[in-house]
C-alpha cells in the first residue's frame, strides 16, 4: 500500500516536471482521458443573471431531436399573489381583494360624475380595425371583425384621470393584493357596443382571453348597465352563470382567463365603457398607462415598445377576411 | 440626440434550392412598415422524405444546425420558450422582445421532380381528384391512387417532422407551396434527363400542394401559396420563368408577402407565456431561477 502510494507520488512528480518543462517552451501535454475528465469536470457553471459568458461545453454530437415546449396561458393569471389577509394588510379595498381572490371578479365603484363626463367628451369615432398592428404585440386582426362595436383613442384628460386613479393608495394596495405585485396599464381602449339583435361576435361571445400570467382585465362602465345594455356575464367555477349589472363609474376587474365570460350583446341600449388591460409592474418602476388601440398585451413583458399608429391601408384591409385570430 | 432604435422582422427560410431566391431579401411590409429580412439556409438536396426521421425523431442535421446557428434552438430546446437562466441572460443581452420566430420551409420540389414524376414522364397523364383547368392529354392514365400513394410516401415523414416542430414550440412555421414548374421543356429535359409535358408537371405540383396544404392545415400551420399570382391560364407566367427550376426573387418576394399577410393576423401566437411567468414572478419579488435550481436538486 505504502509502496504503491510512493510510486504514484513519484509518477505525479515526473509528470509535473515534464509538464513544467513543456509549459516553459509554450507546449502542453494532456492525455486523452485526462482531457475527457477535465472537460467533464468543468461543466459550465450556471452563469449569473448579469452575464452570459460561460466555459464552452464539452464537444458533444449534435442533438437532432427537439424537446417538447408549451406556450400556453396559465389556468389563472394571479397565481403568485399570496392569500390576502385583511388583518395583516389593511386596505380600503380589502373586501374587493378577498372577493377577487375567491371569485376571480370584483366590482369597485369609482367617481360616477367623472365617468358620465367622459361618456360625453370621449370620441368613439372608429371601427375596430387594428391601426396599431405591431409584431411585438398580441392583438386583433387588421380588418374590423364586427360593425357592432366602435372604439376610439382616449383623450389626455382621461389618461390623466386614470393615471391618478390607479396610482392612488387604494388601487395600489388593491393590485398588490390581487396580483402580488404592483400593476401598470398595458392598454386603455374606448368601447361602445351598439344594440343589435344578432348573436354577439368577438368579446360578445363566451370566451376566455388566454391572458398571460399576471395579466388581468378591467371594464369601467361609463353608463348604467341593466339587462338591456348588454351586461358583463361570467361563469363561476361550478359553471353557474352570473350577470353583473352596474352603475356609471363601476369598475369590474376580473381574471379573463380563469373565468369564461362575455360582454353580452346589448339588446336595446348602447353601452359605453373603457376596456383596460392590467399587467404586472416591477417594484420601483413608475405606473405607466399605454394606449395601443386594438392590441391586447406585449409579446414579451421584458421589452415593451409602443406600437405606432398607421393610417389603415384601406385597399389592403378591404381584401382581408374579417376574423379574429 | 436619441436615435430611434429599429430592428428588422426576421423570417427564417430554410430548405432546398428554393430558399435561394430569398437570399439577402429585405423589404418594408405594408401592415406596420417594418423591415422584413430573410435569413436563409440552403440545404443541398434536402427532400420531404429526409427532412425528418419518424423512427428516431431526428431532424436533418443541417436543419438543426441552422436553428442553432440562428439562436432558435439550444440543447434541443426552443430558446424563445425557455425559462432557463442562460437563455434569459442571452435575451437580456440581445435587448429585444423574444417572440415565437417565423420560419418557412422550402422542401418538397425535389420529391415531385424525382420519384413522383418518374411515374408519368412523357408516357402517362393522370386525373386529379380536384378541379383543374389543365387538360388531360391523349396518353394512358395512371390511376390517382398510385400518384396519391407516391406523394403520401414523401409527405408522411415531412408532416411528422412538422408535428414535432409544433410540439417543440414552433407554431409559426410556414411551408412554401411548390412553385409552378417551368414551361421551358428543353431546359427541363436537360435538367431531368427525361421529358414530361408542362401540363402534366404542373398538375402534379398542384396535386402535391393539394395534399401538402391539407396536412399543413391539420397541424394549424399555413402553406404559403400564391399560385394565382404566379400563373396565367394554369401555367407559370413567363415573367416568373427563371432558370427552369426556381422562381426569380420577385416571385419569392410575392410568396414572402403571402407569409407576412397571414402572420400579421395570427398575433394571438405572439404572446410569450414563459417570459410572462418569469416577469410576473420577478415583479412579485420571487426568484424564478432559484426555484428552478432547488426543484432540480
Ligand atoms: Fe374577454
Amino acid at each position: 500500500m505504502a509502496v504503491g502510494s510512493m510510486i504514484r507520488t513519484a509518477t505525479q512528480r515526473l509528470k509535473g516536471g515534464v509538464n513544467q518543462a513543456l509549459g516553459a517552451l509554450g507546449y502542453q501535454l494532456v492525455r486523452t482521458e485526462t482531457l475527457g475528465g477535465l472537460s467533464g469536470f468543468f461543466e459550465p457553471a450556471p452563469p449569473s443573471a448579469a452575464g452570459v459568458e460561460s466555459r464552452p461545453a464539452a464537444v458533444q454530437p449534435r442533438r437532432l431531436t427537439l424537446l417538447p415546449a408549451a406556450n400556453a396561458a396559465p389556468a389563472m393569471c394571479t397565481a403568485h399573489a399570496p392569500k390576502f389577509d385583511p388583518q395583516k394588510t389593511p386596505s380600503q379595498l380589502a373586501d374587493k381583494i378577498v372577493e377577487f381572490q375567491q371569485n376571480g371578479v370584483t366590482v369597485i365603484s369609482t367617481n360616477p360624475e367623472k365617468a358620465a363626463t367622459f361618456r360625453e367628451t370621449e370620441s368613439f369615432d372608429r371601427d375596430v380595425s387594428n391601426r396599431h398592428s405591431a409584431w411585438d404585440w398580441a392583438g386583433n386582426s387588421v380588418a374590423p371583425y364586427t360593425k357592432d362595436l366602435q372604439t376610439g383613442i382616449p383623450s389626455a384628460a382621461l389618461l390623466d384621470y386614470l393615471h391618478g386613479l390607479f396610482s392612488g393608495g387604494d388601487f395600489d394596495s388593491f393590485f398588490r393584493g390581487v396580483l402580488g405585485c404592483p400593476a401598470q396599464v398595458a392598454n386603455v381602449r374606448l368601447v361602445r357596443s351598439l344594440p343589435h339583435e344578432t348573436a354577439g361576435v368577438g368579446p360578445q361571445e363566451w370566451h376566455s382571453d388566454g391572458c398571460p400570467a399576471g395579466v388581468i382585465r378591467g371594464v369601467l362602465y361609463l353608463c348604467d348597465v341593466d339587462t338591456q345594455t348588454g351586461p358583463f356575464q361570467y361563469r363561476d367555477a361550478g359553471g353557474k352563470e352570473h350577470t353583473v349589472l352596474g352603475k356609471t363609474g363601476d369598475l369590474l376587474v376580473f381574471d379573463a382567463t380563469r373565468l369564461m365570460h362575455r360582454g353580452s350583446p346589448p339588446s336595446h341600449k348602447t353601452r359605453s365603457a373603457i376596456d383596460l388591460v392590467f399587467m404586472p409592474r416591477m417594484p420601483g418602476e413608475d405606473m405607466k398607462i399605454m394606449v395601443v388601440g386594438m392590441n391586447h398585451w406585449p409579446a414579451d413583458p421584458f421589452f415593451v415598445k409602443l406600437p405606432k399608429e398607421r393610417a389603415a391601408d384601406q385597399e389592403a384591409v378591404a381584401g382581408r377576411a374579417t376574423s379574429l385570430y | 440626440m436619441d436615435t430611434e432604435f429599429e430592428t428588422v422582422l426576421p423570417v427564417y427560410i430554410v430548405g432546398d434550392s428554393h430558399s435561394l431566391p430569398y437570399k439577402n431579401m429585405v423589404f418594408r411590409e405594408k401592415w406596420t412598415g417594418a423591415f422584413v429580412m430573410a435569413h436563409t439556409k440552403y440545404i443541398p438536396g434536402i427532400t420531404a422524405k429526409d427532412f425528418y426521421n419518424p423512427a428516431t425523431g431526428e431532424f436533418h442535421p443541417d436543419f438543426i444546425a441552422f436553428l442553432e446557428y440562428e439562436g432558435l434552438v439550444r440543447n434541443g430546446r426552443a430558446t424563445h420558450l425557455s425559462m432557463d437562466e442562460v437563455d434569459f441572460s442571452i435575451a437580456k443581452a440581445v435587448g429585444q422582445a423574444v417572440r415565437p420566430p417565423l420560419i418557412m420551409l422550402t422542401i418538397g420540389e425535389i420529391d415531385v421532380r424525382g420519384p413522383i414524376m418518374q411515374l408519368l414522364k412523357d408516357s402517362h397523364d393522370f386525373v386529379p381528384p380536384f378541379p383543374t383547368t389543365l387538360p388531360v392529354l391523349d396518353k394512358p392514365l395512371v390511376p390517382w391512387d398510385l400518384i396519391d400513394e407516391a406523394i403520401e410516401a414523401r409527405l408522411r415523414p415531412f408532416a411528422a417532422g412538422l408535428e414535432h416542430l409544433v410540439r417543440a414550440g414552433f407554431k409559426r412555421v410556414y411551408v412554401q407551396s411548390i412553385v409552378p414548374p417551368s414551361r421551358q421543356e428543353a431546359r427541363v429535359k436537360e435538367l431531368q434527363s427525361y421529358e414530361c409535358p408542362v401540363t402534366v408537371r404542373t398538375k402534379l405540383v398542384q396535386a402535391y400542394n393539394w395534399k401538402l396544404g391539407a396536412k399543413v392545415r391539420s397541424l394549424n400551420l399555413v402553406m404559403v401559396d400564391r399560385w394565382n399570382d404566379l400563373t396565367a391560364d394554369g401555367l407559370l407566367r413567363p415573367e416568373f420563368d427563371f432558370d427552369g427550376v426556381h422562381v426569380p426573387p420577385k416571385g419569392a418576394r410575392l410568396l414572402l408577402e403571402g407569409l407576412i399577410d397571414d402572420a400579421i393576423d395570427s398575433r394571438g401566437l405572439v404572446a410569450n407565456h414563459p417570459r410572462y411567468e418569469l416577469y410576473y414572478q420577478m415583479a412579485c419579488g420571487l426568484n424564478p431561477f432559484q426555484a428552478a435550481k432547488s426543484n432540480a436538486t
